[in-house]
């Protein structure tokens, strides 16, 4: 609408008589019309009709006050409006305060005790006393609920001494949500903690299914896979040399999405871990699809795809963040590729390089491969020593350039690895790591796990429950659910620690 | 992208923490304490006080181009420092400075956490660090102007963890406690308001209120370990209450009056500017602007992230971020590093503009900037280190000095030396016990 010569003035007008009458079933209507309410309220479009009305009226009237008295009868049903809607405010206003209490329980993933309820109440009347307006002092209400350390942080009570005692139905249920859902925990979930059920293992185990098959379980991929591989956020990944790389920027959020898709899959089906190593499919869209030079896929909707090891592709190895992230911004690098599965794949560490080691070339000379020059970088004596141990799983990777293609030329990825194993290629060393270091692989996953699950470093004491989680793994076709069944049955998961317990670090 | 869920994911507690603690606290409060009641001490003055400005910028510098040869007039600047060849004579070039807990820890984030410490820092889940110089000072001498001190940035905070250290280390170089990044102003406008805007937002003390009832009952019944995790908290509403009780104060009036009472540029727009070139200036300008209104006389301007990701579209430098571009020696990189040197040309320039009595701003001021690194390639086993400003008439300018090959090179010596200017004379700060005698 119009206000003068420049500026205009949004309002709603509803216009639907003809859907309502051909279209919509009773039920539909009312939802229409539910919704309908719910937008003019949140806009106070009574409100914005009254100063609408006063603006239109002046700006038609400026060359012709004799159609003041043509507005005239228009006033006073808008104002019955008004007055309608202010009262409805007001009346609604307890409402809403009662609202931020449940908020409050939902955000503090508990009940509120009688005191905290009654002194969120005050903090509110206290500043409606001050003339602070509804509106606003409900807003500092729940920025007061949002700053509480019982929002931010996860309060459990611990026992007396130092024993261990087992967490409350609430505490369970936070801990449980936190470690599939990274969230707090819904209705259904609070609900079983309040009736106690929770705590036994039944129910535990119901509502872990249950919540393992909710989509709000892809939050597990990107915090734990994604974290535990280092390329969470990837899609925002800025490490690349645009110069050489242009479509980097556009595909990244693709290459991310294959990472996400493939992790929130296997936690939600139940697959086998080992499939991160050795998965024969993926996930892409048509961009990531045209990148891996696999044909026929088009647009942007994700599809599973099988059958691609054939395609140079499958598990993390073959994956295009992984690829990338362990390059550098202009060319490949085998020394972090290598270092990437040794320590985070493997679970191996390595000491820290010394200081002043000399920086290798961000371009490849031209006569030479990025393997010829980290050779003759990696031949020092006092270099090679850990250089042995990781570039060699590097060079069977040097078929996949800096953001994961493949190469049209043949590279040389034939390596001699640390334990006197060959391996050529990406399959090649696929099937050295689920032939020769499955135990090693599958130990790096229950401790990496274990530890995103308990929010905590793994220690000494939790290697009776690593071990016997990979027990269980081994025998159960390295199903995903064996080890969350494993955590959440664990000592670790159920109890908390006693308060005169020691810092020991 | 951009949903809530995520929005929240990427949100750590602390991040969450800071975010209120600034919301809360940058609209000025009305006077929660009387101003005045703070007994002055000592430099009964008719003379302006000294200043102190810290500038940072991550991932050094090109490795062949930062260097000074001579002193005085005569001496002569690597290409990286031509930009402030102007004030060769106001100069302190700094050769071979380290901090050795940078040595220990893992490149980038651990050796900029604590640059302005020397502080061993935390890994894992943990955020350990030490109080700053520019804070400690602030501690001991902040309540004599409105802000105890300004803590500017021109890029944000990054939240993620880099080989197990806490990004945190590379996005703050000021520190209010060994738990506590200071809250970081990276929006001018906010900056602005910080320095100039008197009026209260109503309601936000008693949310404070309520808030510190929570911290009061917060250690009953919870496990020692936990005490220690919140402690992180109760620092950061300390943070939050400190900012509000300086709300509203003026400064103490000591006989010298600063030659600048309101501001002389407009409040910036709001939001955060899209343009590096203006987000640096409009910094700048409000650093000068503090010093001159006598607003504090701290203040610390991260211009960019160790490990940062700035580009610099202006310079045709746009395919690569910063931290990229700085393991290599190219001539965009030395443009880029030109860029940085041009700030703190700018800012001495406006300081030396303006007359104090019978000095100008900048010699009553020390601007020092250093990096966490010599070069791109982490190297800190010395620290590019220069300062210009004649510290109110006490540091001799045109000095080349050279510790490399020295016994006693701690950074933190640097800050002894620095805090003497300021009246702070401390036993020891960081692994230090002794100033530099030359500075």
């Amino acid at each position: 609408m119009p206000i003068d010569e420049v500026v205009t003035l949004a309002l709603y007008f509803r216009e639907d008589e003809h859907l309502q009458e051909l279209m919509l079933d009773k039920k539909e209507k009312a939802q229409l019309d539910r919704l309908w309410d719910e937008l003019l309220y949140v806009t106070k479009e009574p409100f914005k009709l009254e100063v609408a009305y006063e603006q239109i009226v002046e700006f038609s009237t400026q060359d012709r006050p004799d159609l003041v008295i043509a507005w005239k009868p228009y006033k006073e049903p808008l104002m019955e409006k008004v007055r309608a809607f202010r009262k409805r405010l007001v009346a609604d206003e307890p409402m809403h305060l009662e609202k931020v209490l449940n908020f409050a329980e939902r955000a503090w993933r508990r009940p509120l005790s009688e005191s905290e309820r009654s002194d969120l109440k005050k903090l509110y009347n206290d500043l409606r006393e001050r003339e602070i307006s509804h509106d606003q002092s409900i807003r500092l209400t729940i920025a007061r609920t949002l700053t509480s350390p019982a929002f931010l942080y996860r309060r459990e009570s611990s026992g007396p001494d130092k024993d261990p005692v087992r967490v409350n139905a609430y505490e369970l249920a936070t801990r449980l949500s936190y470690f599939l859902w990274s969230s707090c925990p819904d209705y259904e979930l609070l609900e079983v903690a309040k009736d106690g059920s929770l705590t036994g293992d039944k129910e535990l185990l119901n509502q872990t299914t249950r919540m393992l098959q909710d989509p709000k379980t892809n939050r597990m991929a990107e915090q734990f896979a994604c974290q535990w591989f280092h390329v969470r956020a990837f899609d925002r990944n800025d490490d690349k040399n645009e110069k050489i790389f242009p479509q980097f920027k556009t595909l990244r959020s693709s290459m991310y999405g294959e990472t996400l898709k493939f992790f929130e899959e296997m936690f939600r089906n139940n697959g086998s871990v080992l499939d991160i190593i050795l998965a024969d499919h993926t996930f892409v869209n048509g961009p990531l699809a045209e990148h891996y030079g696999i044909e026929g896929i088009s647009g942007d909707e994700w599809r599973r795809i099988d059958g691609i090891h054939v395609k140079g592709r499958g598990g993390v190895l073959g994956m295009a963040t992984i690829l990338a992230i362990n390059s550098g911004a202009s060319r490949t690098s085998p020394i972090l590729r290598g270092n990437w599965i040794y320590e985070t794949l493997l679970g191996e560490k390595l000491p820290k390089p010394p200081v002043n080691v000399p920086d290798l070339p961000e371009r490849i000379p031209e006569n030479l491969t990025a393997r010829q020059v980290i050779e003759k970088h990696s031949s020092a004596k006092e270099c090679s020593k850990c250089h042995e141990r990781i570039d060699p799983y590097g060079f069977t990777l040097e078929q996949f350039d800096a953001i994961g293609r493949i190469r049209k030329d043949q590279r040389d990825t034939s390596a001699t690895l640390f334990d006197g194993a060959q391996a050529n290629g990406i399959e090649g060393l696929r099937e050295y790591l689920v032939n020769q270091r499955s135990n090693d692989f599958l130990e790096q996953f229950c401790r990496k796990f274990l530890g995103y699950a308990l929010g905590r470093e793994v220690q000494l004491s939790d290697m009776l429950l690593i071990n016997d989680m990979k027990e269980r793994l081994k025998n159960n076709e390295y199903r995903f659910n064996v080890a969350v069944d494993a955590v959440i049955s664990s000592d670790q998961f159920r109890k908390v620690r006693g308060r005169l317990v020691e810092n020991t670090d | 992208m951009g949903n809530m869920n995520q929005m929240q994911f990427q949100c750590s507690r602390r991040r969450m923490l800071r975010g209120l603690g600034v919301t809360m606290a940058l609209p000025w409060m009305e006077s929660l304490r009387v101003w005045g009641d703070v007994k002055s001490d000592k430099k009964q003055a008719s003379q302006a006080p000294t200043r102190m400005g810290i500038l940072f910028s991550g991932c050094g510098y090109h490795s062949r181009e930062w260097w000074a040869k001579g002193q005085g007039k005569e001496m002569e600047l690597g290409k990286v420092l031509d930009p402030i060849k102007e004030f060769r004579e106001k100069m302190v070039f700094i050769r071979g400075l380290y901090n050795v807990e940078a040595l220990k820890g893992n490149i980038h984030s651990s050796q900029t956490g604590n640059l302005l410490s020397g502080a061993p820092l935390a890994s894992g889940g943990r955020i350990k660090s030490g109080t700053s110089v520019d804070q400690f000072v602030a501690n001991q001498i902040g309540h004599r102007t409105k802000l105890p001190s300004l803590v500017l940035g021109c890029e944000k905070a990054n939240p993620s963890v880099h080989k197990d250290y806490s990004m945190l280390y590379s996005s703050h170089i000021s520190w209010s406690s060994p738990t506590t990044p200071t809250p970081l102003e990276v929006y001018p406008a906010l900056a602005f308001d910080q320095l100039f805007k008197n009026k209260a937002q109503a309601g936000d003390e008693s949310v404070l209120d309520a808030v510190l009832q929570d911290a009061k009952g917060l250690r009953r019944g919870i496990s020692r370990l936990d005490q220690q995790k919140l402690d992180e908290y109760l620092n950061s509403v300390r943070e939050v209450e400190k900012r509000i009780e300086s709300a509203g104060k003026r400064g103490e009036l000591q006989g010298w009056r600063p030659t600048l009472t309101g501001p002389n540029i407009p409040r910036p727009k709001d939001g955060y500017p899209q343009d590096i070139v203006e987000h640096m200036r409009l910094m700048s300008d409000i650093m000068v602007l503090a010093f001159q209104t006598d607003t504090t006389r701290i203040c610390t301007l991260k211009l960019n992230n160790d490990h940062g990701t700035l580009r610099f579209p202006h310079l045709g430098v746009d395919y690569m971020i910063h931290h990229l571009l700085s393991h290599s020696d190219t001539e965009d990189w030395l443009k880029v590093n030109q860029f940085f040197l041009e700030q703190m040309a700018y800012i001495a320039r406006k300081l030396d503009s303006i007359q104090e009595g019978d000095r100008t701003a900048l010699d009553n001021s020390m601007i020092m900037l250093c990096s966490s690194m010599l070069t791109g390639n982490h190297n800190a086993n010395q620290l590019p280190v220069v300062m210009i400003g004649g510290g109110g008439g006490r540091i001799k300018g045109g000095q080349n000095l050279d510790y490399l090959d020295k016994k006693d090179r701690q950074m933190s010596r640097l800050f002894l030396s620095m805090m003497d200017k300021m009246d702070v004379r401390p036993d020891s700060f960081g692994d230090a016990n002794e100033p530099l005698n030359e500075v």
